[in-house]
Formats: C-alpha cells, structure tokens, sequence
C-alpha cells in the first residue's frame, strides 16, 4: 500500500518566484522533494493549495495530512512525524542517517534558523515598508477572498510586528526612503514653498544636503547586517567546507529549511532588496545556487 | 576662541545674580543687562523668598541594601524568603541567582517585583556601593547582567563554541514557550503561578481577579506571537525534542571536558528551568506533562542534582507548602492560604 501526504499549503502571489509565499510552507516543499529523491520517489505526496488555515491545529500551514489520519502542523514536527509515522513507506525520513549527537545539533540548529530566519524575514517582507506594500501585500490578495483579504494579510503582518518589536527597528524600516520628502508649503500662495526648495537645493550644491539622510541610511544598514549576520554567520562556520550542513553525503532537514529560507530571500522581487544585497555577499550564497535547481525544479502539481 | 565665550557668558551670570541681589537697578552702567529682571517681578520675589527643601531620605529598604555586603539581586520570590538562598520561582531571575553564585560573587537576594525595575523586568543588581565606579551607574539590567559578570572576573567558562547559540536558542524559544504554557496556562497557574506571583503582593481579591487575567492574557499573547493558535501537543513534542538535543549536548560535553564544575550561562539557564521542574515531586503538578518530559533524560537529572548540591539553592518557600500536605489538593490548598495569609 502507498502511504499518501497532503501537504496544505499558502499558494504563491506574484513576485514571489516559488510554489508558495510563506517560507514554512517552502521548507516543507524542500523537505519532501528531498525524501523523494533521496528514497527513489517512495513517498507519495501532494501539495494542496489552499487559503484558509482556520482548520489548523496552530492556526498556520504548512499542515500534513498523514494516512493515519492525523493533522501536524508546525514545520518541525512535520519533519518528526515523517520520521516516526509506521504508515509512512519504510521509515523513510531525511534525519534517519544520523546518531544521536547528530540528531541533537540539528534540532538545535533547526531552532536557530526558525527563530532568527523568521525575525529577518518578517522585518524584510511585513515590516520594510515599501515591500509589504508593493510586494507582500498584493500577493496576498492575488488568492484571497476579497474579505479574507481585510484580515489576513494584516494579522499576518501584526504577528510580524508582535515578533520583532524587541529589536526596534519598525520605525527605520517603517519610512519611505526614495519618495520625496514632504515639501513645505509656503503660507502666502498656498502651493510648494519655491523659496524653501531653492535653498535645499543651494545647499545640496554645495554639498551639505543629504548629510543627515546618508548617515542615517549607514546607520541602518549596519544594524540590519548586525541581525543577518548573526542569523548568517553561525550557519557559515557550521557547513564549513561540507556539501551538506550536518553531513558531505546526506541532506537533512536542516538543509531543506536553510535553503528556503535563503532562497526565498535572494529571490523575492521586492523593490527594497537590503536583505538580498547583504545576503548576496555571503559565502551561503554558492551554496543556495548549487542546491537550489535540485529541489525546487520539479515540485509535483498542485493537487 | 572658547575661553573668550565663556568669559562673556560669565559675565552675562555675574551682572544677572548682581541684578537680582540688589534691589537697585542701574547702579553701574555695565549693570543693565537685556537679561536683568523687571522691577514689578522682582519684588514679588524679594517678598516671597525661594526656598528649597533638604532632600528626602531614602527609603529604609534601599538603606539596609547599601549597608548589606555584597551586590543585591532584586529578584521574584517571596518576601520572607528573601534572606536565604531559596531559589526564585522564576526561571529568568534563577538563572542568573545559579549563573552569579558558579562564577563566586558575593550577592544576596532581595524580593522585588516588575515595579520595582526601571525597564520593568526582574532580575537587575545593584553593585555594592564600595565596588561601584562613579562614573557607570550602580544598576546592571538582565541583559547586561553576563557582560558585568565577565567584567567582575576577567574569564569566561568554557562552552563548546559553535554550539552556545543554537542550544541557547533551544532554551530560549521550545523550552521557554512550553515553560510558559505550563505555568500560566495549564491548571498550575492556579495552583503555583497566581499565589507566588499575585497573592504575595496583594490581599485584595478584586486585584487579584484582574492580575491573574492580565498574566495569563499576555503569556497567551506572547505564545500566540509564533502562531495564531496555541497547539498544545506541539508546544510539548518541540520541547521534548529540545530537552532530548540538551542531554545529548552534556552527555557530549562530559566525554570532551575532564571538569564539567565550572558551569556555563548555558548551564546556568537550563539549571533554572529543571530546578523548578524537578524539585516538586510529579504529583504535586496538576498539569505534569513537562516535568514528566525532563525526567525522561538522565543527564539533565543529574546535573539538576549537582548544581542544586554545588549551589546550596533550596527550593522557593511555595513547594514546601505545595510538597508538605499529602492528601489532597484541599489540603495543600490550606497550607498555601496560612503560608500566603490567604483568607
């Protein structure tokens, strides 16, 4: 008997180049393709699109649909239920090479990639003020119900605020950068003040203009790589020159959330690109071009 | 440049308090001043003297804590258990209790509550006045509580390197979470969580109807931050799973250190959480699931018993009146009322 797994997921939108905009849902996409090719398409499994997570047992997809007819949701017990589940064919599990030591580092790194991957993802695509609303907004409203689309997306983004207001960075990345400051208004005609602007514009020719803006815009670079580098770096000195994070031979399902992860990052078209541009920059970033094409290249059909 | 500026404004303060000392104006012609105050005020002034009182006293409290040897920790336990090492009942503030008292510094515990913080969160320490320098103030906050230690001591125990982050994650994220929904979600907030944090501090019911919400609304809210809705079960098989990688970490630890005495910030803080979670026996909990789950690991067990032994740490006053009654739950329900003087 084949075992069968509906994964339910968020659908994509546009701008976002993979099968679903939420990275959880993405990991678990990885994860599967990766148990599909590593056990010679033993497992059977289908991707269920689908908007409405209220059936959820956290209220959130990725959920499995496992033939002993539970429902996991949450993205790491997905991985410990494929790997414990007797109705799945043959144990097949990514996780099953490894020992005990092996099998602990990995749930320890899980951890750190979803607490400080989720924290970079949310200031990037619900926090970055144009990105919410030029990308992640619209995606969501590409497969949204009109009055789910009132509630959804700003839920989503709430729980993004909720998660990363410790940092405090809402209010540098809550401005717009590239449009125009507000142009005073000059009292006596009612429009544009046309003597205030001619003397910004003296003062930008001689070279003191965007001072104050230059050095706020430093500032707040290096505080958003202060917070991708150590989310990065870690992970860095763990692969090492390894082909895999924990292992040169096997994948684990460390490895399918790393790459979503970071490829949703990289390839998300969003017209702020900070993360991307400093991700970019690191030695992750051959690692994510090598792994990549294997694993999201041939997704089964949407169910 | 800057001396001739300073000179000037000297100047301007000496014609000024000239003004103001003498009743006359005009007296010299360098006198008059653009600052110098108009006659109708001044002679309000002159005929209502300013007066400045002595400053208050401090409050006795904050007296015997100067006079005290050592730093004070203000931490969460109950107040007549101040005194002695008794453990804190919350993990956060054990933490730093078990991580001060490995690293060998002097401090002794004061019983304290949010309110008492100027961020609102407990524990900070306040250095001993005589180690105090005058130019840094004399408050370290929690997050700045392990800088200040390494300062004090000039060495920093050994951790397995790579390893520190995302096991601390661990304890930070899957264990604290769960720790959470034990504790003020589960039926424990009744039986542990409302008398050690609320009754302590209030006779008044009304108080403790609102307070009691108000904490188990915002450890709701701080659960449902990761996800909209509280999955219980996940919320248990994440930490099992984050408790089973800890005791494989000392296990592994133990093999490559000789010396696993000198405990780590790492150690310190899964001490707190198993500490609380293993020295009440498993059916005094109304909810066990997760001290059920901690004892599952032998060498989380065993370096309970060894840091508990190594740190003299008794348990907070509220599992002696929890553990002394063996019956029922009314029982022990009469024991808390004499020990928290709940009518």
């Amino acid at each position: 008997m084949t075992s069968r797994l509906n994964l339910k997921i968020w659908p994509s939108g546009d701008g976002f180049p993979f099968p679903s905009l939420n990275v959880d849902c993405l990991a678990a996409i990885a994860y599967f393709q990766l148990l599909w090719r590593t056990t010679d398409n033993a497992v059977n499994w289908t991707i269920i699109s689908d908007w409405d997570a209220s059936q959820s047992p956290n209220g959130q997809f990725p959920v499995l649909s496992c033939s002993c007819e539970k429902e996991i949701a949450g993205i790491l017990n997905i991985f410990q239920h494929v790997g414990s589940c007797d109705s799945i064919n043959g144990h097949s599990d990514l996780n099953s090479w490894m020992n005990e030591d092996e099998l602990a580092d990995c749930t320890a790194w899980s951890s750190h990639v979803l607490t400080l991957g989720t924290q970079l993802l949310d200031l990037y695509l619900f926090i970055t003020y144009e990105n919410y609303y030029s990308t992640t907004r619209p995606a969501y409203t590409a497969f949204l119900p009109l009055y789910a689309n009132y509630t959804i997306p700003p839920a989503h983004q709430k729980a993004a605020e909720k998660r990363t207001e410790h940092l405090g960075l809402a209010t540098i990345l809550g401005e717009i950068d590239d449009e125009p400051r507000m142009q005073p208004i000059s009292l006596r005609t009612g429009g544009v003040d046309p003597s205030a602007s001619a003397s910004a514009s003296f003062t930008e020719k001689i070279g003191f203009g965007n001072r104050k803006e230059i050095l706020s815009k430093a500032q707040k670079r290096m505080r958003l790589e202060s917070i991708v580098a150590r989310f990065l770096e870690p992970l860095e000195e763990l692969l090492g020159k390894k082909r895999y994070f924990l292992s040169n031979k096997s994948p684990s399902s460390l490895d399918a959330l790393v790459l979503a992860y970071l490829s949703l990052i990289l390839e998300v078209k969003v017209p702020d690109r900070w993360a991307a541009e400093i991700v970019e920059n690191s030695k992750l970033t051959d690692w994510i071009k090598r792994e990549a094409p294997h694993i999201y290249g041939n997704a089964p059909n949407k169910g | 440049m800057p001396s001739s500026a300073t000179s000037n404004t000297n100047g301007h303060a000496t014609s000024h308090t000239k003004a103001l000392a003498k009743p006359t104006v005009n007296q010299t012609p360098n006198a008059w001043s653009f600052f110098a105050v108009p006659r109708p005020i001044k002679r309000i002034f002159d005929r209502f003297p300013l007066l400045t009182y002595p400053a208050n006293r401090l409050p006795e409290r904050v007296q015997r804590v100067k006079s005290a040897d050592g730093h004070a920790l203000f931490i969460w336990c109950a107040p007549e258990d101040a005194s002695e090492n008794r453990a804190s009942f919350n993990p956060a503030c054990l933490r730093w209790q078990a991580f001060l008292k490995s690293q060998n510094l002097q401090f002794h515990t004061v019983s304290s509550s949010n309110h008492a913080s100027t961020n609102e969160r407990l524990p900070f320490l306040v250095v001993n006045p005589s180690c105090s320098s005058p130019f840094k103030s004399n408050i370290v906050s929690a997050h700045e509580l392990a800088k200040w230690a390494v300062d004090q001591k000039d060495s920093w125990p050994v951790e397995l390197e790579l390893h520190y982050e995302p096991y601390m994650s661990l304890l930070n994220n899957e264990i604290r979470r769960a720790w959470q929904y034990h504790m003020y979600l589960s039926p424990n907030f009744e039986a542990f969580t409302a008398p050690s944090y609320i009754h302590s501090q209030t006779n008044s019911s009304v108080v403790r109807i609102t307070s009691s919400w108000e904490l188990q609304k915002a450890a709701r809210e701080d659960l449902m931050k990761s996800s909209p809705r509280i999955d219980v079960e996940g919320l248990y098989a994440s930490a099992d799973r984050a408790f089973f990688a800890l005791d494989n970490l000392l296990k592994r630890k133990r093999r490559m250190v000789a010396d696993v005495s000198a405990p780590s910030l790492l150690e310190a803080t899964l001490f707190s959480y198993l500490f609380l979670l293993l020295e009440l026996p498993l059916d005094r909990w109304l909810d066990n699931r997760l001290p059920e789950i901690a004892r599952k690991y032998p060498e989380l067990v065993e370096l309970e018993n060894t840091l508990k032994k190594q740190y003299g740490l008794q348990p907070p006053a509220i599992y002696d009146a929890l553990t002394g009654t063996k019956d029922s739950t009314l029982n022990s329900r009469t024991r808390l009322e004499k020990h928290f003087g709940i009518r």
